[in-house]
């Protein structure tokens, strides 16, 4: 695919961008809020609260999302929705720990914390779970396509490298063991590609 | 807890590939630095070289790489690139292609396609073990042993020799491809090679004398050829490597090699004079008499004795399998193809294409004899496999077929005649003899239509073809039988018109047929009437509990052939005038008299089970035929034999009856205490 191809194709980022209806917001949320989740938690909030905040979140960055201009070379957008994110938990604990510190949470210690967290972290997180997220995301697209032998002995094998030792526990041909994990893997990165492409990564 | 928290981070690493993927995977192998040959295995040696099997990073296959063995001489070098460099100038199937050649820390080393399977030694080893293989079979050797010849054939017309022809150095895949390695001894031929080769023509340089640096013969002792010993003079040439394949082609027919021995010394001796045993001395395998003379000519002492090409070799190999074999062979054949075709019989008749078949797969094995042991439904198999050969059967085998169907015809095998007939007819259809037996062979079995058409083919007419179509008028219908009345007046009508042949060749086929026994009593009685004709009345009598057949006393009947076949325990045909026991083949007897006949000889006696004979007052003098027969009683009074000696011989005799005077005291006197001699009047 040339270069060209990849510009003038609109990407479901980049309809979000500039559609912003009942409609897309359901996709939005569907493609999005899980990536939004995983970084909340990734900030240390814990699971209750990440609930609670999720959604405000993603209607902050829903509004903030026009004004992204999406320019590669300067943040990518996982790095931007990261920052997007780290600032909207910040001010929404600093809010909680003003307004009521009741509760034996100490969301003084969780604004340190965010405090400390640098851009360069921030950075590694929004990668590293972007990453992570579109894999796996692809990974809930294609697993249904699957032989479930294929499936269980592919899994395996992201953590077992040997073949022969695949072959052995799922009692198949070592050949076999190759076979699915090239057809799957192909299958993945291709997946992985478009995700990624898609939404904006 | 939401799904997000139980993902599988592993996937990660699958985003990172997906990202820096070999954009161009091929490419990028070929710019990959470092060693174009990898992963080496070690695969076989021999005296020379060492194989390998490495990957060939460049082209992602196996490749078998030939290095020099460790602790080689380095003046080893030198015809180790030579090897090479012969071998890639030949470009054939049967013969391993060499990729590339090169040095390596200043060794050198050469690749070649990796032929995974085994050598022609380690194939004949199994054979000799008597292991499943895929060359039990004759023919897969003999088309194994043509592909070999092919190479040879085709390095020779490159003006090259191999000079190290053996099994170790054909391997054979396991898609059956046949190819000759090793040319480490090969020799160039000046005047007959291609110019490039010239290069690495040896006549100047040292290491091509009679003997290689290490003082060792070149050569393999076993195979090599009378001039490759060192021991005479004589030049190396392709008669050398013909030499060769003779010794190849008997390790092949017997599973050992022509000269073998504890001592070198010995094998050597041995080789000089072209002393070995031939192929069916040494081997229990049948040897087909045509293949060891093809074996002891190429393995012929002086060169001008030898085939003077690989070619002409070649081509004898090919007419043995094509079938044109000596007479002795195709008698083998015919033996068991007949067996085969009894075998069948109860199978229905074999069809036309079916014979054709096997007759192809005979002559192509006909050394495995066993074949004929092993059951129908396998041959079938086999035949299937075999297919190919019939391919090569063609109009020019037609004769054959005929020849063969005559001598069946001769025989009275006359379902084994048709058919080889229908194959001759249907090979060349212009082929008016076969026609004519084939109608000849309809007619006896009374398919008058069918018979009429085939004489027709065969543009015949004569009284036989006009009896034939009065006959159709009579039963049209080739499926159905005449009745016995009917037969009896076509016999007697054949008789009348002197067609003894065919006369006797309907009586052969009645009685040799499955009918009943009230049938054949029926057509025996009006039978011996019609082949007697100036006998009035019969007296015939069967004994249906005891199976005791009488005809005793018809003292005009001469021929009772028809009764031969007939389902008796015992028979009396005394006083008549048969003169010998042709009328009792085929008949399981265990009591017979033929007192008063006119028998003179016992020649025709057969019936094996016999144990009472009375052939007394007849012209028998010689009782040679009774030497080992089961004999318990035997009456031999009033006829000519004088003499006990062959009596001694019938180890179970009880009962020896003589008339008075007939031996002599001291004959009598050497007579075993334990036989009951009668003497009659
Ligand atoms: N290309 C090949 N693929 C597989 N086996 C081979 C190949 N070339 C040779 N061999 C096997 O390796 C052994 C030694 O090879 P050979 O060429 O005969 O060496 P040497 O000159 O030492 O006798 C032989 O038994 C032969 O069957
Ligand atoms: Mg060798």
């Amino acid at each position: 695919m040339s270069d060209d191809s990849n510009q003038t194709r609109v990407t479901l980022l980049q309809k979000l961008q500039t559609n912003q209806d009942d409609h897309s917001w359901d996709d939005f949320v569907r493609y999005y809020e899980g990536y939004i989740y995983i970084v909340i938690r990734n900030l240390g909030v814990g699971v209750e609260d990440s609930k609670d905040i999720l959604q405000e979140i993603l209607l902050k960055i829903w509004k903030a999302l026009p004004n992204y201009s999406y320019d590669r070379e300067k943040c990518r957008f996982r790095t931007w929705l990261c920052v997007v994110i780290r600032n909207k938990v910040y001010s929404f604990f600093k809010l909680r720990s003003s307004r009521n510190s009741r509760l034996n949470v100490s969301y003084d210690d969780l604004l340190q914390n965010l405090d400390l967290i640098s851009d360069a972290e921030i950075d590694k997180i929004a990668e590293t779970e972007w990453q992570s997220y579109i894999s796996n995301l692809a990974w809930e697209n294609l697993q249904d396509q699957f032989p479930k032998l294929a499936k269980e002995v592919f899994e395996a094998s992201l953590d077992e490298e040997s073949n022969s030792v695949l072959a052995e526990r799922f009692k198949v041909a070592e050949s076999s063991v190759r076979v699915y994990k090239m057809r799957i893997r192909k299958a993945m990165h291709k997946e992985i590609i478009r995700l990624n492409q898609e939404l904006g990564g | 807890m939401r799904k997000e928290d139980k993902f599988n981070r592993n996937f990660s690493q699958l985003f990172e590939e997906a990202y820096t993927p070999e954009e161009s995977p091929l490419e990028d192998a070929l710019k990959r630095p470092g060693d174009r040959y990898k992963d080496f295995e070690f695969y076989r040696e021999g005296g020379i070289k060492e194989i390998s099997i490495c990957l060939d990073s460049r082209t992602g296959r196996q490749v078998a790489m030939a290095r020099m063995k460790k602790n080689s001489d380095v003046d080893r070098k030198e015809p180790f690139i030579r090897e090479a460099r012969i071998n890639a100038a030949l470009q054939h199937p049967n013969i391993v292609p060499v990729y590339d050649v090169g040095l390596t820390n200043n060794e050198p080393w050469f690749t070649m396609k990796f032929i995974d399977g085994q050598s022609l030694k380690e194939i004949i080893q199994k054979l000799k073990n008597q292991e499943e293989s895929r060359f039990n079979n004759l023919a897969d050797r003999l088309e194994l042993f043509l592909k070999v010849c092919d190479a040879v054939a085709y390095s020779h017309s490159r003006g090259i020799l191999h000079l190290d022809l053996k099994p170790d150095n054909i391997r054979v895949s396991e898609y059956g491809d046949v190819v000759l390695c090793d040319w480490g001894l090969a020799d160039v031929i000046p005047s007959e090679c291609d110019e490039p080769l010239l290069e690495v023509c040896s006549s100047t340089t040292k290491d091509f004398d009679e003997m290689t640096l290490d003082g060792t013969v070149k050569g393999t002792p076993g195979y090599m050829a009378p001039e490759q010993t060192g021991m005479i003079k004589e030049r190396k040439g392709k008669h050398t490597d013909i030499f060769s394949l003779g010794a190849v082609l008997y390790s092949l027919l017997t599973y050992k090699k022509a000269f073998d021995g504890d001592e070198l010394e010995s094998i050597l001796t041995k080789t000089v004079n072209a002393d070995f045993l031939k192929p069916s001395q040494v081997s229990d395998n049948h040897i087909p008499f045509s293949l060891e003379a093809v074996c002891l000519k190429a393995l012929s002492k002086r060169p001008e004795d030898r085939y003077s090409s690989v070619k002409e070799l070649q081509q004898e190999i090919r007419d043995f399998i094509n079938g044109f074999t000596t007479e002795a062979e195709n008698a083998s054949i015919m033996k068991s193809l007949h067996f085969w075709v009894k075998r069948n019989r109860t199978l229905s008749i074999i069809s036309a294409f079916a014979l054709l078949l096997l007759l192809g797969l005979m002559i192509t094995s006909i050394i495995n004899l066993k074949l004929a042991e092993t059951n129908a439904k396998e041959v079938a198999d086999k035949l299937r496999i075999e297919k190919e050969y019939h391919m090569r059967i063609n109009k020019g085998a037609a004769p054959k077929f005929y020849d063969r169907a005559y001598v069946a015809y001769e025989s009275f095998q006359f379902d084994d005649a048709l058919n080889f007939c229908n194959s001759a007819a249907e090979l060349d259809e212009s082929l008016q003899e076969a026609w004519k037996l084939k109608a000849n062979l309809h007619f006896i079995r009374q398919e008058f239509k069918a018979a009429k058409e085939a004489f027709k083919r065969a543009r015949e007419e004569s009284i036989l073809t006009e009896i034939n179509s009065e006959y159709v008028q009579i039963k049209a219908n080739d499926k159905k039988s005449l009745s016995t009345k009917q037969y009896l007046e076509l016999i007697t009508q054949l008789r009348d018109n002197g067609l003894l042949r065919e006369f006797t060749n309907l009586i052969h086929y009645k009685i040799f047929s499955e009918i009943s026994l009230d049938e054949r009593i029926e057509f025996c009685k009006g039978a011996v009437i019609v082949h007697n004709p100036h006998m009035k009345s019969l007296k015939f009598k069967f004994n249906r509990e005891f199976k005791h057949l009488d005809l005793s006393g018809n003292t005009d009947m001469q021929v009772a052939l028809c009764l031969q076949n007939f389902p008796a325990a015992s028979a009396d045909f005394s006083y008549t005038d048969i003169s010998d026991f042709i009328a009792f083949r085929k008949q399981s007897l265990n009591a017979l008299n033929v007192a008063h006949t006119s028998i003179y000889e016992l020649h025709s006696l057969e019936n094996p089970e016999l144990r009472n004979l009375d052939i007394s007052h007849t012209g028998i003098g010689n009782l040679r035929g009774l030497a080992g027969r089961p004999l318990i009683k035997l009456n031999i009074s009033h006829n000519a034999v004088t003499s006990i000696g062959h009596i001694l011989q019938i180890p179970q005799l009880e009962e020896l009856t003589i008339h008075k005077g007939q031996l002599t005291k001291s004959e009598l006197y050497h007579l075993p205490k334990t036989i009951k001699l009668i003497e009659v009047d």
